[in-house]
């Protein structure tokens, strides 16, 4: 195995087991980077992405949340505009189903949980390809691929279903009646990385894992309506999305 | 007491003369019904039993229409070779048909130059062959011409193999080479890529990678280094003759000052995925390309590993030409034994690998697998092919098919082999040359000599794969770390500024 270029150890522990050679693709020319290697290869680029437009479908998964699974599918469009930087623009939605556990803590121990539950979410990021590189498998085949780096901004929707409100015969106030549920947006930072495997001159695999870091008002969760709670807080959506890609 | 003994031989030659027409009509009733297996050795014995010329003809056609029929084209081409060997007349009615039939069987297994040349000692009135066999005919007789180096009258018979024929790409090939060898670049040009051109299928892939490889060298030969290279990279990776453009197209890039390229080429034929394939030359080109370039210490270490590389191989080789010249079927084993059979070469395995990769090889190769075929579907006939003694005269045919593809195989190798030592000894001389001149303080006159071309083909900047760099290319760069990569070979490309200073010459690009 043989790599250059920063993000390389990263690249090392993802690489075990495949031969692999990695390269830094930053803006000054590769000639100029190699110019103290001997002996270079120089052909022309397997996959340009140039001037060309990505479309993709992932299928994304929220990773963090412990009491429910959040499943979406996410269509995005990404422009290149030179081989490292490209602007995408993505848009998700799903659904989400309780976990064992929530049920359990709520069966056995009358605990209900209050979630956030994303719905959907949409975002414009630019992406930056700083490695692009190649395996080798044991079979001879090579798979070339590139590591991307991602940040941008965007909206999350988050599903408030009031689940967690105590109701009827259990509740102290037997008129207490829970809110109706509704979903509500927030301004959305997002960072991330992932790669793509070019598997012929324009389709790739992708996967990426991400960072959806958003503030919400904890009066939007609220049962009581009429004395929620003030203040904000935060959450975080650790999204893995693994799809493909078409490049036109 | 004479008379008695006529009368019993003309009762004889009766009963014998019925039999055979009686075998004649019983098998031709059976091949009409297709069963050829039991035709066949009635027609033989109808054969071995005829009387006149016309049975034996008559049975000589039906027994190799039925071997043919039957899947057994080499066995049926010796019946179909007798006939028309015999060559057209009144007395030869089967001959156009028979020769129409050997054309059609070399086309699906080639025959073997020997067979053809055989067939074709009579001389035969153009005229009187049948339509079909007319490009069969006159693509061997032209080829028999060329081999003799009878090039006017291997242009006559070659130029008359009409489009269309299946051997009409060869003869074309042929044609190129010959008007190359007269000068007459055009003509090869155009012969050439009318051969690529109408060589169509899989199986002539390795027929327009030649003519590509011809193509590039007429170019070579006319300074038009940027064609030539054109027609280098039309040669595929995975083909034999990729190491072959790659060599020759180093050669170009010397030429014309792209001294990195050369070495790139070079890196590529010096991988270790190519130990065993014999490019002696590129170490001298790569020391004089050094030396072009003033890196003196680099020039002694190619030249050092030149006779590191290739010491061991004079004795042995010298060794193996004189214990296989008596008998040259042993030594078509021994390439033959390193090439499928996994046996070491030792110190000679290049030049074995590199005479493995021939025509003359792989002919005689394919001749004695589909041979060996036959004979093995021979054992599975019914018993009255043993019974008439047929499979015995098969067999014995077959037998002798394979050894003499193996014996002239065997000759051309060993000529090969003899031309591959005296090339080394030449090699190894020129590289006490090299040596010496530096030694002597005479780098200046050695440069001088290996002044290169003034060709406006050095403007141009060539990346891997011989390929010329276009103006916004998205290129890729891998660097050489000293770990070869498969994907990497035949993209390298050196990045040596020349250390001539001042006075030297231009710096490498």
């Amino acid at each position: 195995m043989k790599v250059s270029g920063p993000f390389v150890k990263f690249m090392v522990a993802a690489l075990v087991g495949s031969q692999c050679l990695a390269t830094y693709a930053g803006a000054e020319s590769q000639d100029d980077r190699f110019k103290d290697v001997e002996i270079r290869v120089i052909r022309p680029k397997y996959f340009t992405k140039r001037n060309r437009f990505e479309l993709g479908a992932d299928f994304s998964i929220v990773s963090n949340q412990t009491f429910i699974y959040s499943y979406l599918l996410t269509g995005n469009a990404t422009y290149h505009f030179t081989e490292a930087w490209a602007f995408e623009g993505a848009g998700s939605y799903g659904f989400s189903i309780d976990k064992a556990d929530k049920r359990d803590l709520d069966a056995k121990f009358s605990i209900k949980t209050e979630i956030l539950r994303t719905k959907y979410m949409m975002d414009g990021a630019l992406l930056w390809s700083p490695i692009y590189g190649k395996y080798q498998l044991a079979s001879g085949r090579l798979i070339y691929f590139d590591t991307f780096l991602i940040g941008g901004l965007g909206m999350s929707g988050v599903e408030y279903k009031y689940d967690n409100c105590d109701t009827g015969t259990n509740s102290n106030n037997p008129t207490y009646v829970a809110p109706s549920p509704q979903s509500k947006s927030y301004l959305t930072a997002i960072g991330g990385l992932g790669q793509r495997y070019f598997i012929n001159s324009s389709t790739s695999l992708k996967w990426s894992v991400r960072n959806h870091y958003f503030q919400y008002s904890k009066a939007d969760g609220a049962c009581d309506k009429a004395n929620p709670p003030q203040g904000t807080d935060t959450n975080q959506n650790i999204v893995i999305q693994l799809g493909a890609s078409k490049f036109f | 007491m004479l008379s008695k003994l006529n009368q019993i031989l003309v009762f004889v030659f009766l009963a014998c003369s019925s039999i055979a027409v009686a075998d004649l009509r019983q098998a031709e009733a059976l091949m009409v019904k297709k069963d050829y297996m039991n035709a066949a050795p009635i027609f033989y014995q109808a054969y071995s039993l005829a009387r006149t010329q016309m049975e034996r003809s008559r049975a000589e056609l039906g027994l190799a229409r039925t071997l043919e029929a039957a899947g057994l084209e080499y066995s049926a081409s010796k019946y179909f070779s007798l006939i028309a060997r015999r060559g057209p007349g009144p007395g030869n009615p089967f001959f156009a048909e028979s020769l129409d039939a050997l054309g059609r069987i070399n086309d699906r297994v080639s025959l073997g130059r020997s067979h053809v040349v055989q067939l074709f000692q009579k001389e035969v009135d153009p005229s009187q062959v049948p339509g079909k066999a007319r490009g069969f005919y006159f693509y061997f007789k032209g080829i028999e011409a060329f081999d003799r180096k009878q090039y006017d009258k291997a242009q006559e018979f070659l130029t008359r193999v009409t489009a269309g024929s299946i051997d009409y790409p060869k003869a074309q090939f042929h044609l190129g080479v010959i008007a190359n060898l007269n000068g007459d670049s055009a003509r090869a040009v155009s012969a050439f890529e009318r051969a690529i051109s109408e060589a169509k299928g899989p199986e002539s892939s390795f027929l327009k990678e030649q003519a590509n490889l011809n193509l590039a060298r007429v170019y070579y030969e006319k300074k038009d280094f940027r064609k030539s290279m054109r027609y280098y990279a039309e040669i595929p990776r995975r083909s034999d003759n990729w190491l072959q453009a790659m060599f020759e197209s180093s050669w170009a890039f010397f030429l014309i000052q792209k001294f990195n390229n050369t070495l790139g080429n070079i890196h590529t034929l010096h991988s270790p995925f190519f130990e065993n394939r014999f490019f002696p030359e590129t170490y001298i080109l790569q020391s004089i390309t050094f030396l072009r370039l003033c890196r003196f210490t680099q020039v002694k270490k190619s030249l050092s590993e030149f006779r590191e590389r290739y010491k061991g191989i004079f004795r042995s080789l010298s060794q193996t030409i004189n214990e296989n010249q008596q008998e040259p079927a042993k030594f078509y084993s021994l390439v033959k034994n390193y090439r499928v059979g996994g046996r070491d070469g030792g110190d000679i395995a290049p030049i074995l690998d590199s005479l493995s990769r021939t025509d003359t090889y792989r002919d005689a190769s394919y001749t004695i697998a589909a041979a060996d075929s036959e004979t093995s579907k021979l054992s599975r006939a019914p018993s009255s092919w043993r019974s008439t003694g047929l499979i015995d005269e098969l067999n014995d045919f077959l037998s002798k098919k394979k050894f003499a593809a193996a014996n002239d195989s065997g000759k051309r190798m060993l000529n090969n082999a003899r031309n591959s030592y005296s090339y080394l000894q030449d090699l190894s001389n020129q590289t006490r040359f090299i040596n010496l001149d530096m030694q002597l303080g005479k780098i200046d006159k050695l440069r001088g000599e290996l002044n290169v071309t003034q060709s406006n083909d050095r403007t141009v900047n060539f990346i891997g794969g011989l390929q010329e760099l276009e103006v916004g290319q998205d290129l890729e760069y891998w660097p050489f770390e000293g770990e070869y990569w498969e994907d990497e070979l035949g993209g390298y490309v050196y990045n040596l500024d020349s250390k001539c200073g001042a006075s030297g010459s231009a710096k490498s690009k």
